[in-house]
């Protein structure tokens, strides 16, 4: 049994890690808040603009943008692969990472695959791998980050796309469904995949419904206004990846370090149960010693 | 007097305009439009530069902004950029 000194000296470290763990879940409490209203920030403008392509790209044809053929022949596959940079959130990052390693074994198992990382565990996941890494940017997810790193890193992508140095373009983020779940998903990016018949009819409802006119007058023309459109729509993609993914590692993190917290008080509840034990039977062998020699002198 | 406008500009980060104006003067990619309500529905593509508009009080106001779309409906202006100040914004 361990001595008292030992199991007090034992509460006291518990009770500091609980200090720790509950000042990052204020921390992550307050970010994620911040998180929050840059996505809320975010929605009107993605939506309108979601609406002025689709109303552009109906009337559009296909061969409007380079962007939206897909290659003839598939080889080369960038992921862009959105983690955290620091740890102590709970299965986030894992989930991430393993969602692109079961991506890649069942769908680009003979494809020739490079990265682009936003954020250091996924950075040190492919280099841990000596997987091909294009690009890496650290300090974003989590922080404070603006359109401008989403422009540039897009900009990029759609270099190497018409560059051909790659054919597809993935984007792996965890989308935020709410403060207890976060799922990690993948989408692809480029080329840029045909509307599906289900956002069509959504589409043709939603005209129905307002006096928004599709038929705009355009200047430039619908196909020049489209094709500078398109990449902007990437922008907003990987833009709107690092919101969600931001925002979940924080409610993430935050929920991990509320459950080490608890975990913590459950510890030192425990503790202090022994202590008192160790304390009670130090104090009743210390009688049975007195009672005993008393008895002793009596004779 | 003509009815007001609607004029609304959006960044990815914040809406930044949205009220209900006299006249708005904006710099297309075709040459600069100035918009009044009633106006016909129309899409352009924006060069960077400075928007102008008047306010229901009649106080002329700027905004710069930069890598974006108008869109003009009769009774609503759409402006999507990726980023636009105000004037004292850059100022300080």
């Amino acid at each position: 049994m361990a001595t008292l000194k030992e199991v007090q000296l034992k509460i006291v470290s518990v009770k500091k890690t609980r200090q720790i763990t509950s000042a990052m879940k204020m921390v992550a409490t307050s970010k994620l808040r911040g998180a929050q209203a840059a996505m809320e920030a975010f929605k009107p403008y993605a939506s309108k603009f979601a609406e002025v392509l689709g109303s552009i790209a109906s009337n559009a044809g296909e061969e409007a943008s380079p962007l939206l053929v897909p290659k003839n022949e598939v080889k080369k596959v960038r992921i862009v692969i959105c983690t955290s940079d620091r740890g102590l959130c709970g299965g986030f990052n894992i989930n991430l990472i393993k969602k692109a390693e079961n991506y890649i074994q069942s769908n680009l198992g003979d494809k020739e695959v490079s990265f682009t990382c936003f954020g250091k565990k996924g950075r040190d996941w492919v280099q841990k791998n000596s997987m091909a890494l294009d690009d890496a940017y650290l300090d974003v997810v989590g922080g404070k980050f603006d359109f401008s790193i989403a422009s540039t890193s897009g900009q990029k992508l759609i270099d190497s796309f018409l560059e051909g140095a790659v054919d597809e373009v993935y984007l792996l983020f965890s989308e935020f469904v709410n403060m207890a779940k976060q799922a990690p998903v993948i989408k692809q990016i480029l080329p840029i995949p045909a509307h599906g018949e289900e956002e069509k009819t959504e589409k043709a409802e939603k005209a129905d419904d307002s006096v928004y006119l599709a038929e705009h007058i355009c200047e430039p023309s619908s196909d020049v206004l489209l094709g500078e459109m398109l990449p902007k729509d990437i922008y907003i993609q990987i833009y709107d990846a690092l919101l969600q993914t931001s925002t979940s590692v924080n409610a993430a993190r935050m929920t991990a370090m509320e459950n080490a917290t608890k975990a913590c008080d459950d510890m030192v509840d425990e503790l202090q149960t022994i202590f008192n034990k160790t304390r009670q039977a130090a104090i009743t062998s210390d009688l049975m010693d007195i009672v005993g020699g008393a008895e002793a002198l009596k004779g | 007097m003509a009815k007001n406008i609607l004029l609304e500009v959006v960044t990815p980060e914040r809406a930044v305009v949205s009220e209900e104006v006299q006249i708005v003067v904006a710099p297309g990619s075709e040459g600069e439009f100035g918009v009044l309500t009633g106006h016909t529905t129309f899409l352009t593509s924006l060069k960077e530069g400075t928007l102008r508009y008047r306010d229901a009080s009649g106080r002329e106001k700027y905004l710069f902004v930069k890598g974006g779309f108008a869109e003009v409906l009769p009774y609503k202006v759409t402006i999507l950029a990726e980023s636009a100040e105000k004037r004292d914004g850059i100022e300080n």
